[in-house]
């Protein structure tokens, strides 16, 4: 977008929730361009057609105030016991439509089919305290349920690459040939930061997963279902990077287990809270990206540039920044921000 | 016939203070509070929850639930936002309990934010001369995800703090939703002709 113009104020102008200055802001631009000044009488026109939409709904029954407080007392009894969790279930966010809507051009709001009829259970509003799903126990159901929530495709990627890079470093130390152990080594090292960096960054993205922004519309603290999920896929992918690591370091006597993992551990930790932040910021897809960019960086490395000054300078901010005790540092870092950057909402 | 609101949104929205008052009394167990809290808040509550959900008696079941979660939830009200954006919140919890079980058309919005070019065609000259009620007929058919974000920027008037608050997203992601709720907008039109 032009940033010149001021479209994304334009619905504000047209609701009338601008602040003064932005309101004069927007009005001054306005008469000077044609573009906006046709896309706020849009808005206008949008803005009247949805109030004539919600006004038309007319009033609920009469009666049902009646129906709400004929509910009280049992609600009130609720209250005095346990509150019940109530975590989003996968079967429930997971439910796709029956078909498109009955679509009407009547400026109705009968625009679905007619639903099913809930069951109305009473004075029990479905409600959680942070404190219910703090316990151990609800914990761990937070985490489990994120699991068919997550995409099928991210558990499916993370074994398959990682199975690869594991089969192709021990082609590489069975076939016995000088530097085997230093290119398993490597793969290894190349495969688990991408493979964590990349799920991490699909943790969060409620623009192409319904299933999260229903499990955050819940009362569950949106942060501790982000920390289930972000726990659930980085132990994933922490766990079989750690079974191929196994693996390699058992096939191949000149490798030890823990110098392995620490090849690849860090640049992990690290790429993937920058991703995770990253995606909160930019969206998935730029997260995947800016983490695949730094990632190769250390595929400069092994290219015909390799001497190169440039090349030299980056492989060295790479060792310091994705290796070693400063990796921890960092990564804790970035993902405390992400934390913090997580959606907040008023707890109910 | 539909009527036009001069004002969207501001003339719906009740003083804070005394609705501060009574919820705090709705905590305490006061069943009048809760009366007095509802004649305030019904009916943009119900505008909301029938816009979104797109039926009347489970808009109504809706707002009963609400009611009953106010009543519960009062004292967990830490007076952060205005009572109002709370008392959406809880609607929206409930509306999309309901929305879960019929599980509405998913919206795709990188796909509808290819629908329409960026800059005005002839179908979007047009509408901007469009009468409220063809507008509203459209809106009726739009997703509930853009309904929803349209009748509580306009209809509520929520600012945009607000509307991050009470849908829960990135402001990003209010703002692409605005935007591709008028694309998609503009698309039904062209399509009705």
């Amino acid at each position: 977008m032009d940033a010149e113009h001021v479209e994304e104020l334009l619905p504000g102008h047209a609701a009338g929730t601008l602040t003064r200055g932005e309101d004069e802001h927007v009005a001054a631009h306005l008469t000077g361009c044609g573009r906006c000044r046709a896309q706020a009488a849009q808005w206008r026109a949008i803005a009247a057609g949805t109030a004539a939409l919600a006004t038309a709904v007319g009033d609920p029954s009469q009666d049902l105030l009646a129906r709400v407080l004929a509910r009280l007392p049992a609600a009130d009894a609720d209250r005095a016991g346990a509150v019940t969790c109530s975590l989003p279930t996968a079967q429930a966010a997971r439910t796709r439509p029956s078909g498109p809507p009955a679509a009407s051009a009547r400026a109705r709001p009968t625009v679905g089919p007619v639903p099913v009829p809930v069951p109305v259970r009473p004075g029990r509003p479905r409600s959680v305290t942070p404190a219910g799903s703090a316990s151990p126990r609800g914990l761990w159901q937070l985490v489990v349920r994120q699991v068919p929530l997550v995409g099928s495709g991210l558990w499916l990627a993370a074994p398959l690459v990682l199975a690869a890079g594991t089969g192709t470093a021990l082609a590489a130390i069975l076939s016995g040939e000088p530097g085997a152990s230093a290119l398993a080594a490597l793969v290894l090292s190349l495969c688990a930061p991408a493979v964590a960096a990349v799920g991490v960054a699909l943790v969060y993205g409620p623009e192409t997963d319904p299933g999260l922004e229903l499990a955050l519309s819940t009362p569950t603290p949106p942060r501790l279902v982000l920390l289930a999920r972000l726990a659930l896929v980085v132990g994933y992918d922490l766990g079989l990077a750690l079974l191929a690591n196994a693996l390699v370091a058992a096939v191949d006597p000149t490798l030890s287990f823990w110098p392995l993992v620490s090849l690849w551990l860090g640049p992990m930790a690290v790429l993937s809270a920058g991703s995770l932040l990253l995606s909160l910021v930019a969206g998935p897809t730029a997260a995947i990206a800016v983490a695949l960019t730094v990632w190769s960086i250390q595929l400069l490395a092994f290219g015909p540039a390799r001497d190169a000054g440039v090349v030299r300078a980056l492989a060295d901010i790479w060792e310091l920044a994705l290796t070693g005790p400063g990796a921890g540092l960092a990564a804790a870092g970035l993902a405390a921000a992400a934390l913090w950057l997580a959606p907040r909402r008023e707890p109910a | 016939m539909m009527t036009t609101m001069a004002g969207p949104g501001g003339d719906t929205r009740p003083a804070t203070g005394e609705d501060d008052r009574l919820l705090a009394r709705v905590a305490g167990g006061d069943r009048a509070a809760l009366t007095a809290l509802y004649e305030r808040h019904h009916r943009p509550l119900f505008g909301y929850l029938a816009t979104l959900l797109g039926d009347r008696s489970a808009a109504e079941e809706a707002l009963q639930d609400t009611m009953l979660a106010v009543w519960n939830g009062a004292g967990r009200f830490e007076g952060r936002s205005r009572v109002s954006t709370w008392l959406f919140g809880i609607a929206r919890r409930q509306a999309l309990t309901r929305l879960r079980r019929r599980r509405p058309e998913a919206v795709d919005d990188g796909w509808l934010a290819a629908v329409a070019d960026p800059r005005p065609g002839p179908e979007e000259q047009a509408v901007a001369h469009l009468e409220g009620e063809r507008v509203a007929a459209a809106v009726a058919r739009l997703s509930p995800v853009h309904r929803e974000v349209l009748v509580l920027a306009f209809w509520q008037g929520l600012t945009q703090p607000e509307l991050v608050e009470v849908l829960g997203v990135p402001v990003g992601t209010v703002k692409s939703r605005l935007s591709n709720a008028r694309k998609a907008l503009l698309r039904i039109m062209a399509e009705v002709g």
